[in-house]
């Protein structure tokens, strides 16, 4: 007896059922790609006619668009694999589908095989099909360069190894499952439990310990190891060069993974029973795993939220949030499992390992966070490392500008951390020490108590090419230790400022905020090589500067460097703080028609200090006091400076000096036409003057009992 | 031949199939019957090779049916849920089943599906529960299979149908051997059709036997004695199942050869005496009642 069953017949038989996703895929793809790319190509060659768009700023986009870093290629693809094995495993849910395909001569790896294959097809072939139409739409403008053709192929093989990665975990789900909700449950859970996990761990890290940098640290990427769908994002972004890591590894990687999968699944297919159709889960054995693995997430991360959200964050409240998604979770599951109410009171021996995994993974983070706290590199492995001061030294510098290299948005710690490199292992290690000793005493504190605080943040770069972030909440005094010497250190001072990196061909304009007329933007009048000699001018001023000018002299300008983004926008991309010893500098300014004006050389003749809190204590009345004498204003003229300069210089920016008071000042006539200038800060508050204020308290006090 | 040796069957900790052992012969119609959760479908369904049992075997010719491409191209299994693929037309399913079973005859297909007069352009969806079911056996038929598995397939089809598929079953198996299985929980839909019956309870077989062997073997006889002396006599010398009284009137149900229960009857000089014609379900019943059952719970 001959078999008629070829496989070539048995695949077209197979899609011959799936029409309708077929259908839907070619919609989706077709609107995805030739539409898509339609709609940009015209869209982009009118800008570039209008001069708006350089070729390459063209081919970027239409890269983007036809290549494999397409959010919306991304999302229909985790859609696609989700649809396609519902469509092609989903009859294992159904008992008369089951006793239809089951009773047919053919055996089950075959049959696995050709719903798999046809699976694949489904997603590849309106893919190509479209994506090669967009491209033959982007050739008909004259733009399907080798760049755009790459990107276009490359991306059909990321996108279908994501998709392969996608659609094989959500065939997982449908095998273990026995009806269509539970099989949707499996899906979210396992696409997205890589994403719990890593965010879980991420918060527990940061609930346990204090330098612990979740920007930085290694849980958030654990998503990309235990999701599929974190996997296939992070291959998009490898591939595209977005994220760090070897393009070849993370494709071989994925390959492998789901080559994996796919012996999991054929397996599981192979192992599961006819007569789990209509259950919740196909596998009685594997319930309580699942449910442990499902409920000890869900109640480390209830038991965090009810900590959070709790009255003061008291430990009372995570107790509350562990018990009521210890009886929640386990209610929720049993029930989805047994489909039954009554199921509630069984399955309790996996609650109970639950809740000693989820007591455990607690404690296992209060130790490892103590550990992680108290941890210091071995010094001779260091290779160099970046320290950023945050607040306390420069408030201004934590503002995000923007970096032409990536186009983003960076903050100045990821700016420190990209720049810096200090090799002082001395400084490094005296400070580190100093830093983890400080953090010991602030954490006797609770947060409401450390106002006299600090975060630091330090990357260490080892010679094993390992690199490892703290942060460390200390007091200002240790860091005010240390900020003379790190200042003096070059690597840390150019590592510091953005215009040291700045490439001066980026450099289109030089703007600064007249601080004297309201604070207005205004643009220096300068040729491309007035920029350039100014910055270099700039840069060997504040080379030169000593520690000391730069820590204690208040500023008396600032300029920002603005380059351009990839749509012609002007962007600040750093900002230079001129001190008084920066003569050649101020001279260069002055020439433009800026104002670099020290308070210190004004004629104040009258000062007003604002008070709101005094020794650590919110005032229910602010305090004021007003100075008219001269000895006196002069002796707080060494104080004060002006507005935005207030944020820029160590010293100056006392975060909390310039929370708690307010200094107003009342000029001679001669030296400004509106006499009065506000927001001035002070950058230390003489002994003398906390007196007057206390004294002024105790007055108003008194006026109060009258 | 179909042999299952000691199979059993349990979901959870319901045993469905408890240590079933049948031969089903070539050539006969094999009646499987038994209530509602019996164990009937669960027993097809592993006879068909969609499930496989906790223990014991299920050969089809020899061969061990779970898996196996071979001796499932042996049989065509009719659930009792048919299912049809999405949107399918008659011609449609015929081209579908005609990639696994080599034998398919499209032509016997055409011509049944008119004399049946069921649209093959016509989707299948549409058709109502009793079309439904002739086309899978139309489908079953003309698949050129040696056996043919119906579960609960005849339940519910009108006379004249049942009378269409018992001739076409009749023709079938002169022709090239069908067999045809079919379970039931109706003993009626069965008596005109099967040679043999297995009677499923609670998991297990109760009897299975050749249904003339069965009428055979077992008789019904009215009679009235002179005394009671001589039907004490009587009854002693004979293998009785039932003994019913309606005043003088005994009605007997006796196993035995028809001459020598008539013989023994005789030599007692009754005053009257006659044998009845016994009912399948008469038959099931005496012979259940002997094992302890009281069948008129179990399928009636």
């Amino acid at each position: 007896m001959t078999s008629k069953n070829s496989f070539s017949s048995l695949l077209r038989q197979d899609i011959k059922s799936k029409l309708w996703l077929v259908l839907l895929n070619t919609i989706i793809m077709f609107f995805n790609f030739t539409m898509v790319m339609a709609i940009q190509v015209q869209r982009v060659a009118e800008y570039m006619k209008g001069g708006n768009y350089t070729y390459q700023e063209v081919i970027d986009i239409l890269t983007y668009y036809i290549g494999g870093e397409n959010r919306t290629t991304i999302f229909v693809t985790l859609l696609m694999a989700s649809a396609a094995a519902f469509s092609q495993f989903g009859y294992l849910h159904q008992k008369e589908q089951v006793d239809f395909y089951h009773s047919l001569p053919i055996r089950r790896q075959k049959r696995f095989l050709v719903r798999f294959i046809n699976g694949l097809f489904i997603y590849m072939v309106p893919y190509l099909v479209f994506c090669l139409s967009g491209l033959a739409i982007v050739s008909a403008f004259g733009y399907a360069n080798m760049e755009v053709v790459t990107a276009a192929f490359l991306g059909f093989f990321v996108n279908t190894v994501g998709y392969v990665l996608c659609y094989s975990t959500a065939i997982l789900s449908v095998c273990l499952t026995g009806n269509l909700f539970a099989g949707i449950c499996g899906i979210c859970t396992l696409v997205g439990y890589g994403y719990l996990i890593a965010g879980l761990a991420t918060v527990l890290m940061g609930k346990f310990s204090m330098s612990y940098i979740a920007s930085y640290g290694k849980a958030g990427g654990l998503c990309s190891v235990l999701s599929p769908l974190g996997a296939y994002v992070k291959l998009v972004h490898v591939v595209q060069g977005e994220d760090s890591g070897n393009p070849l590894a993370w494709i071989l990687g994925c390959m492998i993974a789901a080559a994996l999968l796919i012996a999991v699944i054929l397996w599981i297919y192979l192992k599961r029973k006819s007569e789990s159709a209509g259950k919740s889960m196909a596998f009685e054995k594997s319930k309580g795993v699942i449910k442990t693995f499902i409920m000890t997430a869900v109640v480390v991360a209830g038991t965090l939220f009810f900590w959070s959200v709790g009255y003061n964050e008291t430990i009372v409240w995570a107790i509350i949030g562990f018990v009521i998604t210890l009886v929640l979770s386990h209610m929720v599951i049993q029930i989805v499992f047994e489909l039954d109410i009554k199921a509630i009171k069984t399955g309790m021996k996996s609650a109970i390992i639950s809740m000693a995994i989820a007591m455990l993974v607690f404690f296992g983070f209060d130790i490892a966070g103590e550990k992680y706290d108290n941890y210091e590199i071995n010094w001779e492995q260091m290779e160099y490392a970046a320290v950023n001061l945050g607040y306390f030294i420069n408030y201004s510098y934590n503002e995000s500008e923007y970096d032409v290299e990536t186009g983003k948005y960076i903050s100045a710690e990821e700016y420190a951390f990209e720049h810096m490199k200090i090799s002082d292992k001395e400084l490094l290690r005296d400070f580190t020490k100093a830093c983890i000793e400080s953090q010991k005493q602030m954490k006797k504190f609770e947060s409401e108590d450390r106002r006299a605080s600090t975060y630091v943040s330090v990357k260490y770069a080892l010679k094993d090419g390992r690199i490892v972030y703290r942060a460390y909440e200390v007091d200002y005094d240790v860091v005010k230790k240390y900020v003379l010497q790190l200042v003096e250190n070059q690597e840390y001072r150019q590592g510091n400022s953005r215009v040291f990196h700045a490439d001066i061909k980026d450099v289109t304009q030089i703007k600064y905020y007249d601080e004297w007329s309201g604070n207005v933007e205004k643009y220096l009048d300068m040729s491309t090589q007035e920029r350039q000699e100014l910055i270099e001018i700039y840069k060997e001023e504040y080379s030169n500067a000593t520690a000391e000018e730069l820590n204690t002299q208040v500023p008396v300008a600032s300029f920002v460097l603005v380059a351009n983004d990839e749509y012609k926008n002007g962007r600040d991309i750093a900002t230079a703080v001129v001190y008084p010893s920066f003569v050649k500098t101020i001279e260069k300014l002055e020439e433009k028609g800026m104002k670099c004006i020290s308070l210190q050389d004004l004629s104040i003749t009258e000062l007003k200090i604002y008070c709101y809190r005094l020794d650590n204590q919110m005032l229910d009345e602010t305090l004021e006091i007003t100075y008219t004498e001269a000895e006196k204003i002069e002796e707080l003229q060494k104080h004060i400076c002006l507005g935005e300069y207030g944020y820029y210089t160590a010293f100056t920016c006392d975060y909390n000096i310039k929370s708690d008071y307010e200094v107003l000042v009342q000029l001679d006539e001669k030296e400004r036409g509106d006499s009065t200038q506000s927001a001035m800060f002070i950058k230390e508050i003489p002994e003398w003057v906390k007196e007057d204020l206390k004294n002024k308290q105790i007055e108003q006090e008194i006026e109060v009992v009258k | 031949m179909i042999e299952t040796s000691e199979i059993s069957k349990s979901f959870g900790n319901i045993k469905a199939v408890d240590n079933i052992s049948l031969s089903i012969k070539e050539g006969n119609v094999f009646g499987l019957i038994g209530t509602n959760g019996a164990g009937k479908s669960t027993f097809m369904r592993m006879l068909a090779g969609i499930l496989r049992p906790d223990k014991g075997s299920v050969l089809i010719d020899g061969i061990p049916v779970y898996e196996s491409e071979e001796a499932k191209r042996k049989f065509f299994y009719i659930s009792d849920e048919q299912f049809f693929l999405l949107n399918a037309t008659p011609k449609d399913m015929g081209n579908f089943y005609k990639n696994f079973f080599p034998e398919f005859d499209e032509k016997k297909y055409m011509d049944c599906m008119e004399k049946f007069s069921l649209d093959n352009r016509r989707k299948i969806n549409t058709f109502s529960k009793g079309m439904k079911k002739q086309l899978s056996i139309l489908l079953g038929i003309c698949s050129g299979t040696k056996y043919i598995f119906c579960d609960e397939t005849f339940d519910g089809l009108d006379p004249v149908m049942r009378q269409g598929i018992k001739s076409m079953f009749a023709k079938e198996m002169e022709e090239r051997g069908l067999t045809p299985i079919i379970a039931s929980h109706n003993l009626r839909e069965l008596e005109d059709i099967c040679d043999h019956v297995g009677l499923l309870h609670k998991g297990g077989v109760l009897l299975s036997k050749d249904l003339e062997e069965m009428k055979c073997n077992i008789f019904k006889v009215q009679c009235v004695f002179q005394d009671s002396i001589m039907e004490y006599e009587t009854v002693t010398k004979l293998d009785i199942l039932k003994n019913e009284r309606r005043g003088s009137l005994v009605t007997l149900t006796i196993r035995g050869e028809r001459e020598e229960i008539m013989n023994k009857i005789q030599s007692a000089n009754p005053v009257f005496s006659e044998i009845l014609p016994l009912s399948l379900e008469e038959i099931f019943i005496s012979e259940t009642e002997v094992v302890g059952y009281d069948i008129k719970k179990l399928i009636f």
